[in-house]
């Protein structure tokens, strides 16, 4: 390391803006994606228990919101993996 | 002829190091997977393999920042880069021979920056981006994955918490063959790229490769790629099970949340180009899983042996390829170093496998919470 880099403060060093997206990204996915299948599966087993037991408005009203997660977890993945290709 | 020899050597050490790369770090793409039981262990190295491969061709960032970002492309040599992956290589096996998981990537940016420090000094590596762009990202990355698992897995046990737990967790056992397998494409898209890095590295250096209009070439990333897909299927049995049941005893849900987060935090790092540990990461988002659920569930003892090898990975790898450096020139500047090194490097590979056999191993452990069946 240069004598003037060692006079640097750590955000010279870093790339703060990028490090801080990455960050954001990572939390974001991580935990959206999580939390979304999170309800995706609970929302499957509130639709079993809807259907066992005849009530077709709160089945249909979890069916939907399993379909809506399913779609954010797989649009999630596919965005992400289309962002990372594309550079 | 010297430098085609020597370039050919570099790019076998090279495939050498991608190979004990897969090899190494199966399992931090497949503890959790085979500790909760939602893949065999056959099916999830298996998965892992193709994905790992499949990862090594989505981007390029990675590659360009060991190539061209940390030490100073115009001085370095074949005979450095070839240090530089005995090194990382040494270090690998003898942290696989202690079932320590450490760092395949740290420990070859360790050999660049310990080969590039014995042949031309510190005027030879870019010090700020080594501290930039690998070092505080291995501070932060695992701190960042045990946030993500832990509030992952905090807001699903509260979404799941009046559900049958059997329902849930086929649910979540389905969840892991997903975060799994993102987890291995993550895997295969950051480490893979440090091999192409290092590939690319010794393509400059013998002039086939113009470091003003750098690209990696495509046979570069298939050859990378099925090196550590190679390895990946080989597998790490003794690692496995550090990772998967020695840190924490997980549940379905648990797993889902850490490989989650580690496939978002390895993904979201290689977009912007930073090397990072799989090993750190996952190790921070199973921690992190563990944790929120019961600050007691988590061995802390056993995740301090992990963050005492991840500490002394950096300069440990980087002493072994100054060393090899230093061997390799004390030979002369041709191939004859290298190519003397190489069969040493083989002989000792030998004797560690003799080493290996002689201990008492278990191909499958039989922990019933553990990994293998």
């Amino acid at each position: 390391m240069t004598t003037a880099a060692a006079h640097l403060g750590p955000a010279t060093i870093v790339n703060v803006t990028t490090l801080a997206q990455a960050v954001i990204y990572s939390l974001v996915a991580g935990v959206g994606l999580a939390v979304a299948y999170g309800v995706a599966v609970t929302g499957t087993a509130g639709l079993l228990d809807a259907v066992r037991s005849h009530r077709t408005a709160v089945a249909i009203a979890w069916g939907a919101c399993v379909v809506v997660c399913a779609a954010v977890v797989v649009g999630g993945i596919a965005a992400g993996i289309i962002v990372m290709a594309n550079g | 002829m010297h430098s085609e020899l020597l370039l050919v050597i570099v790019i076998v050490a090279a495939l050498a190091f991608d190979f004990t790369n897969g090899f190494h770090d199966t399992a931090n793409v497949v503890a959790s997977s085979i500790s909760t039981r939602a893949l065999s262990p056959r099916a999830a190295i298996a998965i892992a393999s193709l994905l790992n491969f499949a990862g090594a061709f989505i981007s390029l960032k990675v590659a360009a920042t060991v190539a061209t970002g940390i030490v100073d492309t115009a001085q370095v040599t074949e005979t450095i880069a070839f240090a530089a992956l005995v090194g990382a290589i040494a270090w690998n096996l003898l942290t696989w021979l202690y079932a320590l998981p450490s760092s395949s990537s740290h420990a070859l940016i360790g050999g660049v920056v310990g080969a590039m420090l014995a042949a031309v000094g510190g005027g030879g590596v870019h010090g700020q981006a080594v501290v930039g762009k690998v070092v505080i990202p291995a501070i932060i990355s695992p701190a960042i994955a045990f946030l993500v698992a832990g509030i992952s897995i905090t807001v699903i046990y509260g979404l799941v918490s009046r559900r049958r737990p059997g329902l849930v967790n086929r649910g979540f056992r389905a969840g892991q063959v997903i975060s799994g397998s993102m987890l291995a494409l993550a895997h295969g898209t950051n480490d893979a790229q440090k091999t192409m890095g290092v590939i690319s590295l010794a393509l400059v250096a013998n002039g086939s490769l113009s470091s003003q209009h750098f690209h990696v070439p495509l046979w570069v990333v298939a050859a990378a790629a099925t090196a550590i897909s190679l390895g990946t299927y080989a597998g790490g049995w003794r690692i496995i099970r550090t990772l998967g049941t020695r840190i924490i005893k997980m549940d379905t849900a648990q797993g889902f949340s850490a490989q989650g987060a580690g496939a978002a935090v390895i993904l979201a790092s290689s977009h912007f180009g930073y090397p990072l540990s799989t090993t750190h990461v996952i190790s921070g988002g199973i921690m992190g899983a563990g944790a929120a659920k019961r600050l007691s569930a988590v061995r802390w003892g056993v995740a301090g042996n992990i963050v005492v090898a991840w500490m002394l990975t950096l300069p440990a790898a980087g002493l072994f390829g100054a060393v090899a450096w230093w061997l390799a020139h004390a030979l002369g500047s041709g191939a004859l170093g290298p190519l003397v090194i190489a069969i040493i490097a083989l002989g000792l590979l030998a004797a560690l496998g003799i080493i290996r056999r002689r201990r008492v191993l278990e191909p499958a452990p039989a922990n019933p919470g553990g990994v293998g069946s």
